[in-house]
């Protein structure tokens, strides 16, 4: 049996000297540079304000909206099932008398403060009524102070599902 | 914060560095072979030439825009990047008039030697800010290059190869100049 003997790199003169090496990498970076300068379209990054992403997908969490049934009202039945659920303690639902003849409750306030929601979905899987969705393909919430970004009913209900899917699927 | 007042401290090293490189070996404002008397004496001929050269840099300059700020029609129909082309357009072109007027008054209309150095002033000032800029991209280019670089071979490198070699370009300058002197 023969022995293998492996060629070992960085023993000649230019090796050792470093510079020509670097000068290679040099080369190499500077014709990344003028390319991508001269070519900026071409690089793989998005212009953000101008140029949206388009690969968010119908699972991906974004900022919940309230369903609503067939006839417009709301689905929730303020079970406090996803305010329970939730491990950031960011739901806030004041409940009261339903009087539409749907069930018996109904929210009659449903905060979501989105500063201390962690966007788990775990609000959404709780929900038996399917009332609560976070479907909306929102990514981005802006706002000037920290009560701009506490989300009412009147807000999460007003929020579009972004896949098709509009109406609360459990209630009718 | 922090990090952007540490960084911005490196930066301003980079550029220190870079000023005093340029103040030491590559001839700080001047631009190579034409001294400040040279430009003063000829100033017609520097006038006419950066007349020239002018347009070129900001033709190029425009064209570059117009290829490159704009969104892919194919994820954005936003115009604010046309109009924005549109608007620095026309300031670069305005600018280019300006100047050029000024030069025109200055190489043909006017006498004054006290414009005509306050001109040549400030051609030198951006000369040396233009050789500034490309000193820096040579240092981001290096770290680009070598980020992570191994700090022996850097101590080989300085106290084996470099070293010497500045011992032996001494040497070498002496004998010249000694050579040439006497």
């Amino acid at each position: 049996m023969s022995i293998k003997v492996t060629k070992r790199h960085g023993h000649s003169f230019r090796d050792k000297l470093y510079l020509p090496a670097i000068y290679d990498g040099v080369k190499v970076t500077f014709k990344h540079l003028f390319h991508n300068v001269t070519n900026i379209n071409e690089v793989d990054t998005l212009r953000y304000p101008e140029e949206q992403p388009t690969d968010i997908t119908s699972r991906w969490r974004g900022l919940h909206r309230l369903t609503h049934r067939a006839d417009d009202s709301v689905a929730c039945v303020a079970c406090f099932m996803c305010a329970t659920a939730c491990p950031s303690n960011c739901i806030f639902i004041e409940a009261t008398e339903r009087e539409d003849g749907h069930d018996e409750k109904m929210p009659a306030s449903f905060f979501i403060d989105t500063l201390e929601c962690v966007f788990c979905g775990y609000c959404v899987e709780a929900c038996p009524c399917d009332a609560i969705r976070m479907d909306t393909g929102i990514f981005s919430l802006t706002g000037n102070k920290r009560e701009d970004f506490v989300m009412d009913k009147e807000q999460l209900l007003s929020h579009k599902g972004a896949y098709g899917e509009e109406i609360s699927c459990a209630r009718d | 914060m922090k990090f952007a007042m540490y960084f911005m401290g490196e930066y301003v090293a980079m550029n220190t560095a870079s000023a005093v490189i340029i103040t030491m070996i590559f001839g700080g404002y001047q631009i190579p072979w034409v001294s400040t008397e040279m430009l003063q004496e000829n100033f017609s001929i520097f006038a006419i030439s950066i007349m020239l050269i002018m347009p070129i840099i900001v033709s190029i300059l425009i064209r570059w825009m117009q290829k490159n700020n704009t969104v892919r029609p194919s994820v954005a129909t936003d115009d604010g990047r046309n109009f924005e082309t549109k608007v620095l357009t026309i300031v670069m072109i305005g600018m280019t008039l300006l100047v050029e007027a000024i030069l025109i008054y200055l190489a043909f209309l006017t006498d004054s030697a006290l414009a005509n150095s306050l001109a040549i002033t400030l051609f030198q000032i951006a000369v040396f800010v233009v050789k500034l800029m490309m000193f820096n991209m040579f240092f981001i280019l290096i770290r680009w290059t070598v980020p992570r670089f191994r700090y022996d071979q850097v101590q080989k490198l300085g106290w084996y190869y470099l070293l010497p070699l500045s011992l032996f370009n001494l040497a070498i300058t002496a004998i010249i100049i000694v050579g040439v002197t006497s």
